[in-house]
């Protein structure tokens, strides 16, 4: 299974570059989602915790460009990946922004300062 | 050639977004995660979409970064100490290895290989391509754009909602120090707690 990925197995013809296999563009996305759950999970830093979610809206983007490239470089992916970027910005906007009350009562941003749900 | 180059981005990409994760000092964090974008962008551009790699380039290494390095700048942040907790940072790696060797084995079987899309493949990444992606976009998902103009409206209101001051910037401090003595407090109860706990830490 994993020596099917290893082999160079260029995608389709017709699309721009196609030497570049397409499941490589996907074990890459696949690396980058996990690398932006680990940071999810184990920093302490919650401003840190935002740049791995953005790290996992990046790597669905690119799923989805995969998939697009896979069909033909069919449309209906890009505009996906774009409403995943405006997703991303309002969320980087809002998430921000409650960073910043939050930090203006508690002078720091560890999450695990963060153990009771109130204001 | 196309290859070796992609290559290139693909490490420069896993590398910066690595270095993100790992990396103590926030500022830090923010400039990889901006590296992680472009490489990204570099690779949209390799696979085909342009257009994308434009986006990526205004809204994810100029926008979003910019808010990020502010928010950076406003907070005084320090260096990030580890979690006292090691337990999640012992299993956190190690459920990420697995769950990466789980979707290597599972990507190359996924059936999106469909020969036949609805793509313009003749002009893509020129304007040929830039014309269908607007069809697409004005003509099929046109109430999913105006869905996202409501939502980036409601991330206005939310915003500004959320960063106002409600009360006095006495009545703040006042809360921020009741919040730094509580926190003082169950930092020194803590101790006897954990050294008797059941939670088997040590052993």
């Amino acid at each position: 299974m994993i020596a099917s990925i290893l082999a160079v197995l260029p995608a389709a013809e017709g699309i721009p570059n196609p030497s570049i296999p397409t499941s490589w563009v996907l074990l890459l996305a696949a690396l980058l989602f996990i690398l932006g759950i680990y940071g999810f999970l184990v920093r302490r830093d919650l401003i840190v915790v935002f740049m791995s979610i953005e790290l996992m809206l990046n790597a669905a983007n690119l799923t989805f460009l995969a998939a697009a490239r896979e069909r033909m470089l069919d449309p209906e992916g890009q505009v996906y990946a774009i409403f995943v970027i405006t997703v991303a910005a309002v969320e980087a906007a809002v998430g921000l922004a409650l960073l910043i009350a939050w930090f203006r009562l508690r002078a720091t941003l560890d999450v695990e300062t963060a153990v009771e749900l109130e204001g | 050639m196309a290859l070796p180059v992609f290559l290139i981005l693909a490490a420069g990409a896993v590398f910066f977004a690595a270095n993100v994760v790992l990396r103590r000092n926030p500022a830090e964090c923010a400039v990889h995660l901006v590296g992680s974008f472009f490489c990204l962008a570099g690779i949209y551009l390799m696979i085909g979409f342009p257009f994308l790699a434009a986006l990526q380039l205004l809204v994810y290494a100029g926008a979003i970064m910019v808010l990020f390095l502010f928010v950076i700048m406003l907070l005084d942040l320090r260096r990030e100490e580890p979690r006292e907790n090691p337990r999640i940072s012992t299993i956190a790696p190690l459920a990420m290895g697995l769950l990466f060797g789980l979707l290597a084995v599972v990507l190359p079987d996924m059936p999106v290989a469909v020969a036949t899309g609805r793509g313009a493949v003749a002009g893509a990444g020129g304007a040929e391509g830039g014309k269908e992606l607007a069809n697409y976009l004005f003509g099929r998902h046109l109430l999913t754009f105006e869905a996202t103009s409501l939502l980036l409206l409601a991330g206005i209101f939310g915003v500004v909602v959320l960063a106002k001051r409600r009360t006095s910037r006495k009545a703040d401090l006042e809360r921020l120090l009741e919040n730094i003595e509580a926190e003082s407090r169950t930092e020194r109860k803590e101790p006897p707690l954990v050294g008797a706990g059941s939670e088997g830490v040590a052993s």
